[in-house]
């Protein structure tokens, strides 16, 4: 069965070995023979020539792999998972630096305008100096098995290799994507991901996405046709958007299913889900779609359900949209006509390899991070119908989630006897509960028929220890964790900002408020900790006399705590006269203003002596091993 | 049979143990060590007298695995004489269907031993064995315990390996584990020992060796006994065996400690997570969501893991065995009893022709899978080759274990009669293709078998 769920499909791609990226075991080269006597039809020097100058390399800090120019001004197409960051909170967050090499070396960084991982797509920009050379496109809904092509790329971090081949198949469904791809024999390694596949004019038919572990010559191509589709919702939302009418699965009509329904074409509804739009509309379980807004629609093949999917998925949100479909027992039908709006899809939840969209609301301290329940989790979790909470995506083992023997997979309904239907009630009532600091909080979990009463029992190492978070005006990405992690290790929090301006929060979180202005903040020497968040914001607090008497008074009182993340790392420099007595450390650009005035830079993620505590603040996990360096100072 | 004391570890041993060949008078002290000494001996013998032509040596052989060319895998350890006719109890779980090969040496004798009825809440095992004489049972009587740090004996018995003399380790007691059956925590002693008798330093039975531990003999010894009974009663074939097994009715969690104290519940309660319907637990008056708190009139005790084993350690789940209990339901304690029943057993039905076998869906299943509707049969195994097991593509059946079918070639599956009434027209109309839909976890699916596939006809 074909759903218009492509992220399960994932699964079979999975269980057939194949691997998006880590291939380590280059062949050897025929370079030793004679390729042209191998090769009856050489690709002519003209077209490599041609190709080569729009062919780059990508870099970042985790990974990378290959792209190519689809514009003069520098917009770049390679694959989602080339440019994929690794925060497994939040799923749709790019790698930070990447930089892009162009054929003739020169170095640019680049941004990330979108990306997906099914279709695994990205779109990157960079700012050239001088025009690019952009590469032309074929048709690749018009090629043919057996066809010439070649791919270029930079296959396991070699430089710009060449690769040949044929298209070995045109319909490959089986790898679980959510679209058809391509199947090559032209030699794709890891490295390759992202890069172009030519035909033998030199034109691009797909992206090079896919390699199968341990087998010869079995490469795979996202058809550029597909990845053309999704660039103006990248440029205009930063994301793919998918559109339809939630929510029902297809199935094709294979030979044994027409002859058994008595039908010649359509595609069948396998599932309709109950209160979905598709539900509302009328549409049953058994209905034989036969035509949509009066045009015959047909799948004999899982390329067709593949393709006539995608067709839909890619009509803009909001469209009027019609459905034929044949209804009642077979050889005994009445045609039906449905009507509705074409909806954009939910966010995905990660599964297995396909990492989804939903971010992840983590308290790492308690070992617990839940997401939003979508209609997506009901079904790949076979949640209980009408149950309705968030969806508990990760226990940290040996935490107190895991002592509370709270899962993966479980609904949390309520919290100390308060429903939390959705995420920021869930929020709300668990930093309330933590804020009072109560010994055991009560969760109530729906599991599979079960539900179930258990309670987590948080540690509170910081008990009795009051801190004072002081943030810039403006988005802040990371307040939200060190707050709540903060607040999970059982300190009382208050935030301090200019004129005691509330700050947003990501949706659908409300805004936080503050409890203080900076300008309180001299008469706040009984606080225990003071924090400084990070962030090209926080620059403000280089010039701000306040903000530096502030830090001066805390490194001058023996009985508080300085923590500084970030761009507020450079705050305690600035703020002593001569040198400062503690080493620290500091985001890279900032260090050598540090330097220049003697301060003892460290380069370490975390610095901690004599109660100043600095971070570069990279991600979550250098952010959270600072707060239990902070946590540790007694 | 000879009696040696081999491997006694010196540092174990109390400080009495001097050199000989000494040439002062020995002092008063010294005259109290070797009196203490010398009783110390004793007791290791009568242990040894006790135990000595009551100990087993157990050979058990099972195919590991079964796999080509794989080795048999030996195991042995030790076992108790229960009865002057031959019945032996062994510390494992040993089926009884004869695919366990199990010997059994009792003094310089080897016997094949079958598998009489097994206890898997205990562990253990009765063996039967065909005795050329008369036997000498172990007296499980005892009222002795021991304290942590006390020294302890057991004595294992041997094989032709080792001229079968019974041979003695000495170790102490550790501590004390708690549970339903206490056990003390040994000393190490060797894998061979499990099942061997425990002696305190007065040579008077305390335990049967577990893995680490051993097991109280005044809290198992009842148990044992009842096990016996009811080998020695039985018919003793495997099918009877399982067909005893009693069922409560209820899905069981335990409390979570830290929650039970912020309600002020016990902390060793179990939840009544699920009580089926017509189950013992519900005709005693139990409900879903109810905490046991008392069984067979003691409070239920441990936590965790522990406390679901004391559970079952304690109802010991028997058909037609009596229980009682007591339940907190908002905040007040509700008394039930009533008689453990009999697992349901779900009709099943093989379906050659699909190549699937289905099950009748009992309520407990609907819990146990998390199946989203009871309005079909249940396919419990797919055949390979067979028109269900063939996909469109390599690795993808139509049908998979777990499925409800709700309908085949649009008639209703809502039961097994149905199912196989509508598997009967089938066969006189021999469709080429079968419609069938069915419900996988929470959505529904229609698939089209071709049921020529796997016959000799071939497909059309």
């Amino acid at each position: 069965m074909k759903k218009h769920l492509p992220p399960l499909l994932l699964l079979s791609a999975l269980c057939l070995g194949i691997q998006a990226q880590p291939l380590l075991n280059p062949e050897p080269t025929a370079e030793a023979l004679p390729a042209a006597n191998l090769n009856p039809v050489n690709i002519p020097e003209e077209i490599m020539q041609k190709v080569d100058p729009s062919v780059v390399s990508i870099q970042h800090e985790y990974a990378g792999g290959t792209g190519f120019i689809i514009s003069e001004d520098g917009y770049i197409l390679s694959n989602g998972h080339v440019v994929l960051g690794s925060d497994p909170e939040q799923p749709t967050e790019p790698a930070k630096r990447i930089t892009v090499i162009l054929s003739d070396e020169r170095k640019y960084s680049a941004k990330v305008i979108g990306f997906s991982m099914d279709p695994d797509v990205a779109l990157l920009k960079i700012d050239p100096s001088t025009p690019l050379k952009p590469v032309e496109f074929a048709d690749s809904l018009a090629v043919s098995v057996g066809q010439r092509c070649f791919a270029v790329g930079t296959p396991v971090g070699l430089k710009r290799t060449f690769t040949s081949g044929i298209l070995s198949n045109i319909t490959r469904t089986d790898l679980g994507t959510e679209t058809v791809v391509f199947q090559t024999d032209a030699a794709i390694n890891s490295g390759n991901s992202g890069g172009p596949l030519f035909d033998s004019q030199g034109r691009v038919l797909g992206i090079n996405t896919y390699a199968s572990r341990g087998q010869n010559n079995l490469g795979f191509t996202i058809p550029i046709d597909v990845a053309l589709e999704m660039i103006d919702d990248f440029k205009l939302h930063g994301r793919f958007i998918r559109s339809l009418v939630p929510l029902y699965f297809t199935n094709e009509i294979y030979d044994e299913l027409a002859r058994a329904l008595q039908v010649e074409n359509g595609v069948l509804i396998g599932y309709v889900m109950e209160g979905s739009s598709a539900d509302k509309m009328g549409m049953k379980s058994g209905d034989i779609l036969i035509k949509i807004d009066g045009e015959p629609v047909y799948a004999k093949t899982k390329a067709d359900l593949l393709t006539f999917e995608w067709n839909q998925t890619i009509q803009p949100p909001g469209k009027k949209i019609e459905f034929t479909v044949l209804r009642g027992k077979p050889g005994e039908y009445e045609e039906v006509t449905l009507e509705s709006v074409t909806e954009e899809f939910d966010l995905f939840p990660a599964h297995g390899r396909h990492v989804g969209e939903l971010p992840e609301h983590r308290y790492a301290t308690l070992g617990l991070g839940v997401e939003r329940l979508t209609d997506l989790h009901r079904i790949i979790h076979e949640v209980q119908p009408g149950a309705n909470g968030v969806f508990v995506k990760t226990v940290m083992e040996g935490s107190v989630a895991s002592r509370a023997e709270i899962s993966p997979g479980d609904v949390i309904y309520s919290i100390s006897g308060q429903e939390v239907s959705d995420i920021a009630t869930f929020r709300k009532v668990l930093d309330l509960e933590l804020a009072k600091r109560e010994k055991a909080i009560p969760v109530s979990i729906h599991r599979n028929k079960l539900n179930l009463i258990t309670a987590m029992a948080p540690d509170y190492l910081m008990h009795k220890r009051e801190v004072i978070l002081i943030a810039p005006a403006g988005d802040n990405p990371d307040l939200d964790l060190i707050r709540r992690e903060l607040l999970a290790k059982g300190a009382t929090v208050k935030l301090a900002t200019p004129d005691a301006v509330d700050l947003p929060r990501q949706a659908p979180l409300p805004p936080l408020k503050a409890d203080l202005a900076i300008s309180d903040l001299e008469n706040e020497e009984n606080a225990n900790i003071l924090i400084f968040t990070g962030g090209e914001a926080s620059k403000t607090f280089w010039k701000d006399p306040q903000v530096l008497n502030v830090v001066k008074m805390a490194l001058d009182n023996k009985d508080q705590v300085l923590a500084c993340i970030g761009e507020s790392t450079l705050l305690p420099v600035l703020a002593t006269e001569g040198k400062l007595e503690q080493k620290l450390t500091l985001p890279k650009d900032l260090s050598g203003q540090a330097v220049m005035r003697g301060a003892s830079y460290t380069g370490k993620e975390v610095e901690s002596e004599k109660k100043l505590v600095t971070t570069t603040g990279t991600d979550k996990d250098v952010l959270r091993a600072f707060l239990q360096e902070v946590a540790n100072i007694r | 049979m000879t009696i040696q004391i081999l491997r006694l570890p010196l540092w174990l041993l109390p400080s009495f143990i001097f050199f000989t060949g000494c040439m002062h008078s020995p002092s008063a002290l010294e005259r109290q060590d070797r009196k203490t000494y010398a009783a110390f001996q004793r007791s290791v013998e009568k242990a040894i007298a006790s135990a000595g032509e009551s100990v087993v040596f157990f050979e058990v052989e099972n195919a590991g695995g079964g796999g080509h060319g794989q080795k048999t895998r030996k195991v042995n350890f030790s076992g108790l004489v229960l009865t002057k006719e031959g019945h032996l109890l062994a510390p494992f779980s040993i089926p009884p269907d004869g695919e366990t090969r199990v010997e059994a040496w009792v003094g310089e004798r080897r016997y094949l031993a079958r598998s009489l009825k097994v206890d898997d809440s205990l562990g253990m095992t009765i063996l039967k064995i065909e005795a050329f004489s008369d036997l000498t049972p172990i007296s499980l009587e005892s009222s002795t315990e021991i304290v942590p740090g006390e020294y302890v004996y057991t004595v294992i018995g041997t094989d032709e390996d080792r001229e079968f003399e019974n041979f003695v380790f000495q170790g102490f007691a550790q501590g004390v584990v708690q549970g339903r059956y206490r056990q003390y925590s040994l000393s190490p002693v060797p894998d061979i020992a499990r099942g061997a008798p425990l002696y305190n330093s007065y040579g008077e039975l305390s335990g049967i060796v577990a893995q680490a531990n051993a097991w109280a003999i005044i809290d198992i010894a009842q148990d044992i006994k009842d096990l016996l009974n009811r080998a020695v009663n039985g018919n003793g074939n495997g099918d009877e065996n399982k067909s005893e097994e009693g069922w409560f009715g209820a899905i069981l969690g335990p409390i979570n400690p830290d929650y039970a104290r912020l309600v002020d519940l016990p902390p060793s309660g179990l939840w009544l997570n699920y009580v089926f319907k017509d189950s013992a637990a519900y005709d005693a008056g139990f409900r879903s969501g109810d905490l046991l708190v008392e069984l067979n009139g003691s409070p239920m005790r441990m936590t965790g893991a522990r406390a679901y084993r004391y559970f079952l350690q304690t109802l010991r789940p028997m058909e037609g065995k009596p229980f009682s209990a007591v339940v907190i339901r908002d905040g007040k304690r509700i008394k039930g009893k009533g008689v453990l029943q009999k697992r349901p057993e779900p009709d099943t039905l093989r379906a050659e022709d699909l190549g699937i076998t289905v099950s009748e869906i009992e309520e407990s299943m609907v819990v146990r899978y998390n199946l989203y509707t009871d309005e079909g049969v249940m396919v419990t195994e797919i055949k390979s080759g067979s028109p269900a097991a063939t996909g469109r593509s390599f690795g993808e059946p139509l049908l998979t274990s777990g499925d409800v079918i709700t309908s085949i070639g649009g008639v209703p599956t809502p039961d097994l009669e149905s199912f196989g009434k509508a598997l009967e027209s089938i066969r006189k109309d021999k469709p080429s293709a079968l419609l069938v839909t069915f419900q996988r976890g929470s959505i529904t699916g229609i698939e089209a078998l071709n049921l020529r596939i796997g016959s000799d006809k071939g497909d059309q």
